[in-house]
């Protein structure tokens, strides 16, 4: 029987290329959305065509009920899940000076506290005989933990307090389950970044070209598959947190930009 | 002539250094399936190497063994032209080759500082700069990759095997260092593998209980460590950092 993974934000962006990349290797997806149920039927058209198995669930990562409704309705469908990857995020600017509350928790909400609940739904539904390394949680991080600058404030404390869940899961829910991190760097326009800003700051990185997020799926479908792996993140970043900025790259673009202009 | 294997100018190339026994041939084994040369470096293991040679040579078609003392500077110098002369070119290394002898504080020398630090560290450094100025000779668009084998107790520490652990400290920050020094050009990854063999200071009984203390029941097996240097060969956007694949070892205090 083919094995199941959740892919919350899965039908945009890098979580797409998860769907696909999971699907491919064999695995029936279960692809998340919010707000982009027509890219998620795409998704799920563009598999179908190559006989792969996708699933679309609907649902706001921030609601503990819709969240807990989304577990349910995958378990009695496919049982429980081998694989969850926490793949969205809530990415909004602020600063540590000026930042709005409500902002600042539905952030942590989505990118934090679904993740925990999500995490403990999965873990509830595996037997605890079950410990055989297959099943995993995966939390998409971002380089930047290990290479802060202040901006995206809130975002950046929701993904610290990610990263450290890493390991304290995987401390809680051995052996049942495994827990890893996959910190990527900028693959894709991010907020207010125009192509041509995108096109010169993706090129920041130690490799100098842009991050192919293929690579970063095949690293989440890497830690999904080795069953030795637990209580780490792997940084799959082109090098991007070996070059400390004072602020985010997009905005160090910026400012070169207009320097030059 | 088959015409299933790629010619042989462009067969990627893997100098593996310790790969006669335990996990160097686990990972000789394991690449030299998916394809590559394997050179097979050793310093006294003949008849392992020899064996490892022939294993992987039914596997890839080419496959070598090179001897040499990682303590010697001059036998490290030598051991990458050797290589070169015999496939051509190469495309990576992995740094497996290690001297693990024990000592704590109490019983810590120079000389066992200095043992370790010059074949765990000190090797993998010159022989890292040594494929960097090859691949410079090999056009612009020559890339290349290394992968350094490091331990979970850099996240783990205990007082035990001091002057091991702090050659492989350095060779954690050396993998940093290189990555950005060498980069665009290579990648540098390292791999921390947890208990995996058992070994001359470490009997059967005593690595089986030690084994079961990992989080995930048991701590990496060979296949696995091998399977994760084969990713970080691949995986075209890992560079500067290190993965551990230990069953979560290095979460638990070995205390």
């Amino acid at each position: 029987m083919a094995r199941t993974v959740l892919i919350t934000g899965g039908a945009q962006r890098l979580g797409a290329v998860l769907g696909r990349c999971f699907a491919q290797a064999g695995w029936h997806v279960w692809c998340h959305y919010q707000h982009s149920g027509t890219a998620a039927e795409s998704l799920r058209a563009e598999l179908a065509q190559q006989g792969l198995l996708i699933h679309t669930v609907q649902a706001d990562l921030a609601d503990e009920s819709q969240r807990q409704q989304m577990m349910k309705q995958i378990v009695a469908h496919t049982g429980p899940l081998h694989c969850l990857v926490n793949n969205a995020s809530s990415f909004e600017p602020d600063t540590a000076k000026d930042f709005n509350i409500d902002a600042a928790r539905q952030q942590l909400e989505v990118n934090l506290l679904a993740p925990m609940a999500l995490t403990a739904a999965m873990a509830r539904n595996i037997p605890a005989t079950d410990t055989s390394g297959q099943r995993s949680v995966i939390h998409v991080l971002d380089q930047k933990v290990f290479n802060l600058n202040p901006d995206y404030f809130s975002y950046t404390t929701s993904k610290l307090a990610l990263e450290r869940l890493v390991a304290l899961q995987a401390q809680a829910l051995a052996p049942q389950l495994r827990v890893c991190g996959v910190a990527p760097g900028l693959m894709f326009v991010s907020g207010p970044q125009s192509q041509n800003n995108f096109d010169q700051a993706s090129r920041i990185n130690l490799l100098r070209r842009p991050i192919d997020p293929v690579q970063v799926a095949q690293s989440c479908l890497f830690l999904a598959t080795n069953p030795c792996i637990t209580g780490v993140t792997l940084t799959v970043d082109n090098g991007q947190h070996l070059l400390p900025l004072p602020r985010d790259v997009m905005f160090v673009v910026q400012d070169l930009q207009k320097d030059r202009a | 002539m088959s015409t299933t294997t790629p010619p042989a100018s462009r067969q990627r190339t893997v100098l593996i250094t310790g790969a006669a026994k335990r996990l160097g041939r686990e990972i000789a084994l394991t690449l030299a399936k998916e394809g590559w040369r394997v050179a097979v470096h050793y310093r006294d293991s003949v008849e392992e190497a020899a064996k490892t040679v022939a294993d992987c040579k039914r596997l890839a078609g080419a496959c070598a063994s090179f001897r040499a003392n990682l303590a010697s500077e001059t036998a490290v110098r030598n051991l990458l032209p050797t290589v070169i002369e015999e496939f051509g070119h190469v495309d990576a290394l992995v740094n497996s080759a290690s001297t693990f002898e024990h000592d704590t504080a109490a019983t810590f020398t120079f000389a066992a500082l200095e043992k370790h630090v010059r074949s765990n560290a000190g090797a993998a450094i010159l022989l890292s700069h040594a494929l960097f100025e090859h691949l410079q000779t090999q056009g612009d668009e020559a890339r290349g990759v290394i992968v350094n084998l490091l331990d979970q107790k850099l996240w783990n520490p205990n007082p035990d095997f001091m002057s091991y652990t702090l050659s492989k400290a350095a060779l954690e920050a050396a993998n940093t260092m290189l990555a950005i020094e060498l980069a665009p050009r290579m990648r540098v990854v390292g791999v921390a593998p947890g208990l995996t063999l058992a070994s001359h200071l470490l009997r059967p009984e005593k690595f089986d209980s030690l084994n079961k203390l990992s989080p995930l029941g048991h701590s990496s097996t060979a296949a696995d460590v091998a399977a994760t240097v084969s990713f970080a060969l691949n995986n075209k956007s890992v560079t500067g950092t290190t993965l551990v694949v230990d069953g979560g070892q290095h979460l638990v205090s070995a205390a």
